[in-house]
């Protein structure tokens, strides 16, 4: 499987201990495309490209570099539960699973009115429990079981109110 | 001058003791993944290939 495309939308809720530590929790919808390799039968590959839909529940802790006042570089660490939802397509059915997942985060906080937060986060697939089942309808029956580990390197802002 | 400085250092103070709660709304996407996978078949009859 590859992935080629991948939407995130999150609501973050965080809170400031101190000028230095953030706990925060941060809901997120994830929207995939992905190329899914599928055995046609024993001996052939079919290729499907379909939709992914996830929702995440990341918690986090972040250290912010009080560098200079206001602008604040920041690193943290995480851990998340990524659960599949459940789709269906003629070739390909995605399952309701769950899968763990580290968060290893890099930001920049820019604060005007409103904070502005530019964000980087690898995250890290700790067990292969995602999986997709590939369907053959011919007169062979097939059932396959795709186990996937993916991790990925995400980038995008957040904006606090 | 010296009366500027100290009420820096006090803004910087109080500014590290602050306890906020914050809500905010993200967005993002994933600039690459990798992936490993583990296949396993299971034939009509049960037969499992590994």
């Amino acid at each position: 499987m590859d992935k080629n495309f991948d939407f995130n939308l999150s609501f973050l809720y965080e809170f400031n201990l101190n000028n230095r530590i953030t706990f925060g929790v941060a809901p997120t919808y994830r929207e995939s495309r992905a190329e899914i390799n599928y055995l046609y039968d024993l001996s052939t590959y079919g290729e499907t490209t379909e939709t992914i839909y996830d929702i995440e529940i990341p918690l986090f802790v972040d250290y912010k570099f009080p560098i200079m006042r206001g602008n604040k570089l920041f690193v943290g660490a995480g851990f998340s539960g990524l659960f599949n939802i459940k789709t269906d397509s003629q070739e390909i059915a995605t399952k309701n699973t769950f899968s763990p997942y580290l968060l290893f985060r890099l930001g920049f906080d820019v604060v005007g009115n409103h904070r502005v937060q530019f964000l980087m986060q690898y995250r890290y697939n700790l067990s292969a429990n995602t999986y997709y089942d590939g369907i053959d309808y011919d007169s062979f029956p097939i059932i396959q079981k795709e186990y996937f580990k993916v991790n990925t390197f995400d980038v995008g802002f957040n904006f606090f109110f | 001058m010296i009366t500027v400085v100290v009420f820096t250092l006090n803004s910087f103070a109080q500014e590290s003791n602050e306890k906020r709660h914050n809500f905010g709304i993200g967005i993002s996407s994933s600039l690459s993944s990798s992936t490993n996978k583990f296949l396993k078949h299971i034939s009509g009859d049960g037969v499992v290939y590994e």
